[in-house]
């Protein structure tokens, strides 16, 4: 769904009259709430990650400061993924801090994980600069090939 | 300072001893990182303070008795699912070397070198750099019991502790590289059927019964390991199970 979209349907509800829509598909699940002054947007991104929504027209009542608050949005994010089948952790041993944590800096050819297979441990770098927005995968959990490991938002 | 060890092309050229370090490893890491060494290259030291074993177990070193040493590869011809075949050449390098010397030598899957009645004789680490484009570098740390005296351990031994006498290990360590590269070059030519199959000609407890513990205690027969290098297990009734690293345990 294009930001274009989003807003044109913040839009229509704005005028409409009704208080509150919820639309959910497959890829995303999109909550609108309209209070006396502005309206509200949820969006929580499923399986795509949700485009930026852009700031939606406010109803007519509604004053300059009561901008709508956008609760999550990953577009701008990048993901670190996988490269291979196994098992996650963040830390370099079991005694010590993890490599990286939410809000971290992390810069290209740094070390943010290992994976560990068959006994064969391997440091996973990553491609992309930026800040870490979230760790997507518990310490120790198994990993599938390509699965996101961590969201990195690339402005920092 | 230790010359040139071995009639290698590229292996063991480039050698940085330390009288003393925390982890060959690490301390290979660091010098990938600042890019002193590449492949090749080779980090050894006399007394390991604070070796490892795989995530944290700790690994015991008397000074000057042993061999414990990093070599550093460029595996950019394996994807990261085919890595096994790094534990595969090395295990059965070193494995080969200690054949020359001692009796019952085998590959505990899935790399420890094991003596079949006195137990481990030494551990492989292998470390890589990955990133998205695949494996950057590969850190083999090796560390071998030679001239400990560890007959007091029940289930490690050493080349003293089997044989009663001292040994070069300067000698044994030149021995291994060399044949680690005949089997890396063997693998780069694409070579992987043979390897395996020497492999699991060394492979502890092929074909015996024995019992292990994956959970619950049973008895079973190794078969092998599948491509991704996971143990196979044929179990009484005839099952077949494959099994992960540390998800089933020995029961010796």
């Amino acid at each position: 769904m294009k930001a274009k979209e989003i807003q044109d349907l913040i839009d229509f509800i704005s005028n409409s009259g009704l208080a509150e829509v919820k639309i959910e598909t497959d890829e995303f699940k999109l909550s609108i709430k309209k209070y006396s002054e502005a309206p509200t947007v949820k969006m929580e991104s499923a399986t795509i990650a949700a485009p930026a929504a852009a700031a939606p027209t406010p109803p007519v009542l509604a004053t300059p400061a009561a901008a709508p608050a956008v609760k999550e949005d990953t577009s701008k994010y990048i993901e670190i993924k996988s490269p291979m089948i196994g098992t996650f952790y963040r830390t370099p041993n079991p005694d010590t801090d993890p490599f990286v944590s939410v809000g971290d800096t992390v810069s290209a050819g740094q070390t943010v994980c290992i994976i560990e297979a068959m006994k064969l441990f391997n440091e996973i770098e990553s491609e992309v600069s930026g800040k870490i927005v979230k760790v997507l995968v518990d310490n120790a959990q198994p990993v599938e090939y390509d699965q996101p490991l961590f969201l990195v938002d690339p402005v920092g | 300072m230790y010359k040139i060890l071995a009639n290698t092309l590229f292996l063991g050229k480039d050698i940085h001893f330390l009288t003393e370090c925390h982890s060959t490893n690490d301390v290979a890491l660091e010098k990938i990182r600042s890019k002193e060494i590449t492949e090749g290259s080779i980090v050894i030291t006399d007394s390991q303070i604070r070796g490892r074993g795989q995530r944290g177990n700790r690994w015991w070193s008397e000074p000057r008795k042993n061999l414990t040493f990093s070599l550093v590869l460029q595996p950019y011809f394996l994807d990261t699912s085919e890595q096994f075949e790094l534990n595969i050449i090395i295990s059965l390098a070193v494995s080969e070397v200690l054949s020359d010397y001692l009796h019952g030598i085998k590959i505990k899957w899935p790399n420890d070198l094991f003596h079949e009645e006195k137990g481990k004789l030494g551990g492989i680490l292998i470390e890589n750099l990955v990133n998205q484009r695949g494996i950057e570098f590969s850190i083999i740390g090796i560390g071998l019991n030679i001239n400990q005296d560890m007959r007091e351990l029940p289930k490690a031994s050493s080349f003293f502790s089997l044989t009663g006498m001292e040994w070069d290990r300067w000698e044994i360590l030149k021995l291994i590289i060399s044949k680690i590269e005949k089997y890396y070059i063997k693998l780069k030519n694409g070579d992987k059927s043979e390897l395996r199959k020497f492999y699991l000609e060394r492979l502890y407890k092929l074909e015996q019964w024995s019992s292990y513990d994956d959970g619950e205690v049973f008895i079973g027969k190794i078969k092998g390991i599948n491509k991704e290098g996971k143990l196979i297990i044929e179990k009484t009734e005839g099952s077949l199970n494959y099994y992960g690293h540390k998800e089933v345990k020995y029961l010796f």
